[in-house]
């Protein structure tokens, strides 16, 4: 590790573009303003969310178009969050909660259920399916991952109502069930596949020296793989975290019960057949997003934390 | 790491409750009856105070609200009926009924109505008709709707220095206004436009040129729209007012493709005439500095004119096994108490004659000529009753249209090319 | 097969179970129900008939808004796909870099990916793409000095509306550089330093380990992007009020499945279209995996 132009490895990731000293202060340069430039154009539609949450209904449409509206309308805020609780008259006192009717508070408690055991469960299992259909010989591998892959080519739109009528006769219809069970059998094609990928391309040596060692292939899994693919383990964490948080098909066909419901379809009390109160649905929109911006502001760590930190040299 | 680990044990408690089963339910005793419905924050208010007076008042029956946005009712309706979880009731459309009811889906209410004397003639007869075919009724009307209503912007019609429009004005009439309220800055950008409509609502054109879409409403045989002149009429004139008088909002410069938006374009006064139903009334009235009326559609030299129309009401499902109960709750919501609740709001025209004739509905509030949607109901047309009408309308004729309003092709062009189309797809009533 | 080898496929299966568990009972149920529905007439309120291969007949013979989602589809694919790819390798680069916040611009570049393509955003894309007063016209005015009234008129043009579409999709590419992201973490340093070694400069450097090394998930992002794309329907549903327009221009397969099977009560007939749209798709991703030998895997498994 002495030679300069290479980066210490636990310091830093960066492989490609960060080498030569000299250049570093102008790429640095490039890249600062190429981040900066980006995160404007990419932040437009939720600069303007931001906005138009703090105006009034009436305000959301002037022209030309007003980016930082005055006064600041704050109360949208307890407004949108508490709006959907006319929809019910349910108690939740009995928790210590002390309001009555379903408001956003209730849809995060249910969102946030479904959405971490998802997560996990989606993690454990994808990765264990991935790590059969990666490094294990067995008949059939090659078709049954075809198979597995074209689930996700039928549109759900005809799947749909069998899906649903297969929930009910089993007795899931009103629960969380039907959202977080899947998640445990495998997580879904795409996490699948992602994490096989991600397998694939570690060295099968690291395999066989293991082997050699006494693991058993549970154990090649556990404990030489997965923490090889931490940053692929935190992508498909996010993903599915993300994925649950913000879902809107799926609890629209099997939550019932307004106090099951998530935070995306509370998200649509505010759209209704006589307009929409846009002022109150960015609000709400922002406010549920919240969330996953800082989840992720903490789990994008862990995407650097690959083979770099695990020392594999 | 440890943090992380944190974050994930918080997490996993905190769901704990709910996964436990903990939620906040409220037990249900004796009958269960499930209504379905959609609608703005208002309108559920007022749906469930009736809900819960109902239940305050019937020990023994539970009725449970269950409310999907507009835009997914349909889907979520089906699925629960395809799984055999259909609800007791349902809240419908005068459009979206004869989807259920021409595939046998609603129960018959004569028994009921007979059963108990129930008296359908203080609803208007124009809304009981739509739910009634051969004799038989389907549906307990909520409101009606003639969409047939410009709004007009006052503060533009003075600047422009016009009298405000009259109720028997004609088509003549509004185009001059339509061309004198448009105004452009100094670079030639318009800065408001004459007119526009709620969403592209051809059919109100149509309608109001005495045109028509087949032969029959309620068992139509053939489509009459590609050959019926008048309706040709209707379409050429809605073309032309965007590319021949250029006082009408083109589709290129609307807010939104399928009209989202033009209301608020009509709130803060880039439009001056606004194309719409009653119930942009709360919307309306909230709009500060916002100074507006409604006027019926014009009409043309020969006293011609018609309305699309719209409305709802509550239908039971056949499917359903508390028809009894359901039916007693939908007498109950339909009823003077929520037609008074509705009319309040200022949202919608209720379907029980006598609260829209009272002080209740015309409250002298905005907009000061409420009253011409009493005379409007007179001129009320409805879209045919059959099976394939939404996919003729919106995936036959519309894209065809869509050429004629971007100026790509005449409104003859386009008939002569619907024509076969058309006569491909005949109305599906059985 | 050694004992060995039988042990090993013993421990895939008992590694796969919950799976195959899913996939036989909640996948290989509802789809195989797809597919008997596909030659029959329903409209889920009535008993389902069958019909046999009437609903492919009517559909390859007698429907011409199936060709033309079929071509707006593929368009749409061959359009957005590779610029999407592009981009967010490009984007992942960049947050690869060691800069102060980098956290912050990763946050700040994933996020519409999440927000930005819901009902929530629409209003705002609807007015970007105005052809009067957006944002969009008065850029490529400003920049070229084209006069708006030049511009294309977006989603009001059946030319330009799909191009649109393909612009929106963009504002997703923070999917795609979190797994790329993930994906160069996986490179091994070892690499690059054989390479600086060998004298490559940064741009031989991306050619000869980083593409490579990357290409697992280049393939893998290749697969999802053309599933993901032959299947776009939320941002055209929203955007053009469900009816997939002006003048069927934004017709997509998924958007006209979903408008069978539940504007227009035709769920048979949106099943045989599923059918021919899982075909396609099987098609194209069949073609990748046949002509996958760039792609090079670390951990190939022998056979």
């Amino acid at each position: 590790m002495t030679d300069p132009t290479v980066p210490s490895p636990a310091a830093s990731p960066t492989g490609f573009w960060a080498s030569k000293r000299r250049a570093d202060k102008i790429t640095r340069a490039i890249v600062t303003i190429l981040l900066v430039l980006g995160s404007v154009v990419m932040m437009l539609p939720i600069v303007w969310m931001l906005s138009t949450s703090f105006k009034t209904r009436t305000d959301v449409f002037s022209i030309p178009p007003v980016w930082i509206p005055s006064p600041l309308h704050w109360e949208n805020y307890p407004m949108a969050w508490n709006v959907s609780g006319m929809y019910s008259t349910e108690d939740w006192s009995f928790l210590g909660i002390p309001f009555h009717g379903v408001t956003f508070t209730t849809y995060t408690l249910n969102t946030l259920t479904i959405a971490v055991l998802s997560c996990l469960g989606t993690t454990l299992s994808s990765s264990l399916v991935a790590f059969a259909f990666a490094r294990l010989r067995f008949p059939g591998r090659g078709p049954l991952f075809i198979l597995c892959l074209a689930t996700m080519m039928v549109p759900t739109q005809v799947t749909m109502i069998p899906t649903f009528i297969l929930f009910k006769s089993i007795g899931w219809y009103d629960t969380f069930y039907p959202l977080i069970v899947p998640a445990f059998l495998g997580g879904g094609a795409y996490n699948i596949f992602l994490m096989r990928q991600f397998f694939m391309s570690i060295p099968y040596e690291m395999d066989e020296a293991a082997k050699i060692d006494g693991c058993s292939n549970f154990g090649v899994y556990w404990r030489i793989l997965l923490p090889l693919c931490k940053p692929a383990l935190t992508t498909v964490a996010v993903f599915s975290f993300v994925y649950n948080w913000t879902d809107y098909l799926n609890p629209l066909i099997y939550l019932d019960t307004n106090s099951k419901k998530t935070l995306a379809l509370g998200l649509k009390n505010f759209v209704s057949l006589y307009g929409q109160d846009y002022h109150l649905l960015m609000a709400a929109s922002l406010l549920v997003s919240i969330p996953i911006a800082v989840l992720f502001l903490i789990g994008q760590r862990y995407f650097i934390q690959g083979i770099a930190t695990t020392g594999l040299k | 790491m440890k943090n992380l680990r944190l974050v994930m044990v918080g997490l996993i408690c905190l769901s704990l409750p709910s996964l436990l089963g903990l939620n906040g339910c409220s037990k249900s005793s004796g009958t269960q009856i499930r209504i379905s419905s959609w609608g703005s924050p208002e309108e559920n208010q007022i749906l469930s105070n009736l809900i819960d007076k109902y239940n305050q008042s019937h020990p023994g029956i539970t009725v449970v609200l269950e409310r999907t946005a507009f835009e997914d009712y349909v889907q979520h309706l089906l699925t629960q009926i395809a799984g055999g979880e259909g609800p007791d009731v349902i809240f419908v459309e005068a459009n979206n009924f004869v989807n259920f009811y021409l595939r046998g889906a609603l129960e018959p209410l004569n028994p009921y109505i007979q059963a108990d004397h129930f008296d359908l003639s203080v609803y208007y007869p124009q809304a009981i008709d739509r739910y009634t075919v051969d004799g038989q009724t389907y549906v307990v009307p909520r409101d009606i709707a003639p969409i047939g209503l410009i709004f007009y912007n006052k503060k533009a019609f003075d600047e422009a220095g016009i009298p405000y429009p009259t109720d028997d004005w004609t088509y003549e009439d509004f185009v001059a206004d339509g061309k004198k309220l448009m105004k452009k800055d100094d670079k030639g950008n318009v800065t408001r436009w004459g007119f526009v409509d709620d969403w592209p609502n051809f059919d109100a054109w149509v309608y109001d040129f005495g045109g028509s879409f087949a032969d029959d409403v309620k068992h139509p045989t053939k489509w009459t729209f590609a050959t019926d002149p008048n309706t040709l009429k209707g379409i050429q004139f809605r073309a032309d007012m965007m590319n021949k008088y250029k006082m009408m909002l083109p589709p290129s410069g609307l807010a939104a493709m399928g009209g989202m938006g033009t209301g608020d374009m009509f709130t803060n006064g880039t439009v001056a005439m606004f194309l719409s139903g009653l119930w942009k009334t709360p919307t309306f009235r909230m709009a500060k500095d916002l100074q507006w009326d409604v006027v019926m559609m014009p009409k043309g030299s020969d006293g011609i004119r018609g309305f699309s129309s719209g409305g709802s009401g509550y239908g039971i499902l056949k499917s359903s096994a508390h028809k009894k109960e359901a039916w007693d709750l939908v007498k109950y919501i339909s009823g003077e108490e929520g037609a008074k609740m509705l009319a309040e709001t200022g949202l919608a025209q209720p379907a029980i004659m006598s609260v829209s004739n009272s002080p209740v509905f015309l409250d002298g509030q905005d907009p000061k000529n409420k009253k011409v949607v009493l005379e409007a109901i007179k001129y009320m047309k409805y879209n045919p009753m059959c099976k394939n009408w939404l996919e003729v309308h919106d995936s036959i004729i519309n894209p065809e249209l869509d050429k004629v309003w971007s100026g790509s092709e005449t409104a003859e062009e386009a008939m002569a090319h619907l024509q076969p189309l058309l006569e491909k797809n005949p109305p599906q009533t059985q | 097969m050694t004992s060995a080898e039988r042990k090993e496929a013993i421990s895939a299966f008992i590694f796969l179970s919950p799976f195959l568990v899913w996939m036989v009972f909640l996948m290989g149920g509802p789809i195989l129900a797809a597919f008997f529905l596909s030659f029959c007439k329903w409209d889920i309120l009535t008993p389902i008939q069958f019909v046999g291969f009437d609903n492919y007949k009517e559909m390859f013979f007698q429907d011409p808004r199936f060709w033309k989602s079929l071509f707006n589809t593929a368009y749409f694919t061959f359009l957005s796909v590779p610029i999407g790819m592009v981009l967010s390798i490009a984007v992942a680069l960049l947050m690869n870099q060691k800069v102060k916040g980098i956290g912050i611009y990763r946050t700040l570049f994933y996020l519409p990916s999440v927000v930005g393509a819901g009902v929530a955003v629409a209003v705002l894309w609807k007015w970007i793409f105005n052809a009067d007063s957006g944002l969009l016209n008065y850029m490529i005015s400003l920049l070229t000095g084209v006069p708006i009234a030049d511009c294309p008129k977006w989603l009001a043009s059946e030319a330009w509306s799909k191009p649109a579409l393909v612009i929106m999709s963009l504002w997703g590419v923070g999917g795609g550089m979190i797994i790329y992201l993930a994906g160069l973490q996986g490179i091994p340093f070892t690499l690059y330093e054989a390479a600086e070694i060998d004298g490559a400069n940064r741009w031989q450097q991306f050619w000869t380990v980083t593409l490579p090394g990357l290409s697992p998930v280049i393939f893998f992002q290749l697969i999802i992007s053309i599933v993901g794309s032959f299947q776009i329907f939320t941002q055209v549903d929203v955007m053009t009020d469900g009816l997939g327009g002006p003048a069927d221009s934004t017709l997509v397969m998924v958007l006209y499945i979903y408008q069978k099977a539940f504007k227009y009560y035709q769920m048979g007939y949106a099943s045989a279209l599923s059918w021919v749209l899982f075909i396609a798709i099987l098609l194209a991703t069949w073609l990748q995996f046949k002509y996958s030998k760039w792609v090079y895997y670390e951990g190939e498994l022998r056979k």
